[in-house]
């Protein structure tokens, strides 16, 4: 805001520019928070974003549901200072993906985007975000840490796709590296005890009713 | 391809490629070879490497024939056999266990554990210490049976007793029988076959206990041809390797009406091999037989399918081969 007279100033603005951080844009609306809650921001300014109307979404949307189709989105700013290159781990990168495909991550140093992620790779590989659904297995028994391999991440068009039932036929499947079991759908479960389903469609759709 | 065995640990039939296999089949040949020439020409192959069993679930074959193994091959070896007798009757997890028997010198850890994926966790965890030349380097895990997931050593066994007796693991028409839900060596040994190219495998099983889906989808994508049925008779005239299981009432829950339908249906009977094998076929088992079911029944033991005493006893040279290749030791 410099050089703009304090006069013509905003009482409040919408967003506050970042300096130095990461902004995640195109989020699926109500999955900013939950990747918000996956990430360690003590003592940093976030400002997040939600139920912003997106048109670059909803032109996709639509084009796959051959209809007009509203989409809304997430989008989350982080002051990270010098912490910003390790905000987002690689595992939180993969959870990010597959909960919201759609989402882009931004670099801002000096105010300016310097480097952009989209789209995320999928993830070979998950870590301690998930948990492992066997009782039996030993990250359950012992703890310790856990490691999944991803064996099919939910596409843009699996997320968009309006009709797609997330309770059945996730396409979210995954194999835990110490017990070997395969898991998929309603049965993998993100260490906040949610599951895909629950983040895209606990507090209704991101599509507007 | 000695190399590739050097330290290294056996978890999972996942980690192994056909040619592994074939491998460890040969070397375990060669053991077998040796031994029977005399039960002392392998006395100086491992002299003065150290074994370390650490046995958290009950065993008789697997791990005798890893002592035998030790024995024979001039390893000196000691460890857990009763987790009551040791400190993990005090609330010690078994990484611990394996972080502090790591540091008393030992080559290799055979172990067996109720949980899933404990022994692949405990490898990670298992180095040798500071104060040994090889330090940081990793010392060999040996996974044993990991709860319902995996046992690689009955799968290399089961493979070197096929082989002998067929001298091949292709062309074969095999079946599994009884419990393909919760036994572990069903899973290894079906996953292995998938490395080679049987004729056709049959499942045989209660609905209950089918096969995990995982295993059914890793073979409508090999193209192997398979087929989950529900009585054995009908296809064991084709049949080369009957695999007989037990239901594994240790490792999960089995209904009563399933436990009736194994007894009437699913057991081994003399009367059906007599009628519907052929003559070569081999009846082939992991052991122990559930004297609450019986199969194969008593009467089978007499009849020239038996097969489930020699592979048992292919333990043996299979894992004194094992050892050998862990150590990197020439056989």
């Amino acid at each position: 805001m410099n050089g703009v007279p304090k006069t013509e100033q905003r009482a409040y603005m919408r967003i506050l520019p970042i300096e130095e951080g990461i902004v995640i844009d195109h989020l699926l609306a109500h999955t900013g928070l939950f990747v918000l809650n996956l990430m360690d921001y003590t003592g940093l300014t976030v400002t997040p974003g939600l139920d912003y109307r997106s048109d670059k979404l909803s032109d996709l949307a639509s084009r796959i549901a051959g209809r007009a189709v509203v989409v809304k989105k997430d989008i989350i700013f982080i002051e990270g200072g010098e912490r910003t290159d390790e905000l987002i781990s690689e595992d939180l990168k993969g959870a990010i993906k597959i909960v919201s495909p759609t989402a882009t991550i931004n670099y801002v140093k000096g105010g300016k985007i310097v480097d952009k992620i989209h789209p995320i790779p999928d993830p070979q590989y998950l870590g301690g975000i998930l948990l492992c659904a066997n009782d039996n297995c030993t990250t359950n028994t012992e703890g310790g840490a856990r490691r999944f391999r991803v064996i099919e991440a939910p596409t843009i068009e699996d997320v968009l796709n309006y009709t797609t039932d997330f309770q059945t036929k996730t396409p979210f499947k995954v194999q835990c590296c110490y017990c070997e079991k395969q898991f998929f759908g309603p049965m993998v479960r993100f260490y906040t005890g949610q599951t895909l389903r629950d983040v895209l469609e606990g507090e209704g759709r991101f599509f507007r009713k | 391809m000695y190399g590739r065995f050097r330290g290294r640990h056996i978890l999972s039939m996942h980690d192994f490629d056909r040619e592994d296999l074939e491998f460890i089949i040969a070397k375990a040949k060669v053991a077998a070879a040796r031994l029977k020439e005399h039960e002392h020409s392998l006395k100086e192959l491992l002299k003065w490497k150290r074994m370390c069993f650490v046995f958290y679930a009950p065993s008789t074959r697997t791990a005798l024939s890893f002592k035998g193994a030790a024995d024979v091959t001039g390893m000196t070896f000691d460890g857990i056999m009763d987790p009551k007798t040791s400190s993990a009757a005090k609330g010690e997890i078994l990484i611990d266990t394996v972080r502090n028997l790591s540091g008393y010198f030992n080559d290799v850890f055979v172990i067996r554990h109720d949980n899933e994926g404990a022994v692949r966790r405990a490898s990670e965890f298992a180095v040798y210490p500071a104060n040994h030349r090889l330090e940081g380097q990793p010392i060999p895990c040996i996974n044993c049976g990991d709860g319902a997931n995996q046992h690689p050593t009955q799968t290399m066994t089961d493979f070197t007793a096929i082989d002998m007796r067929f001298g091949t693991i292709d062309g074969l028409v095999y079946l599994f029988n009884n419990d393909m839900k919760y036994s572990r060596t069903v899973h290894s040994d079906a996953e292995a076959l998938l490395l080679f190219n049987p004729k056709k495998v049959y499942f045989c099983c209660p609905t209950e206990l089918a096969p995990p889906e995982s295993l059914l989808e890793q073979y409508a994508r090999s193209g192997i041809d398979y087929k989950v049925i529900g009585r054995y008779e009908d296809v064991l005239p084709e049949v080369d390797v009957f695999y007989d299981t037990r239901p594994q009432l240790n490792l999960g829950h089995i209904s009563d009406p399933t436990k009736e339908k194994i007894r009437a249906v699913f057991n081994v009977r003399a009367a059906a091999i007599r009628k519907h094998a052929k003559e070569d076929m081999v009846i082939m088992h992991p052991l122990p037989r559930d004297f609450k079911f019986m199969s194969p029944e008593l009467e089978v033991d007499d009849l020239p399918q038996a097969y489930y005493f020699p592979e048992a006893h292919t333990g043996l040279p299979t894992r004194v081969a094992l050892l050998a290749l862990v150590q990197g030791v020439r056989l």
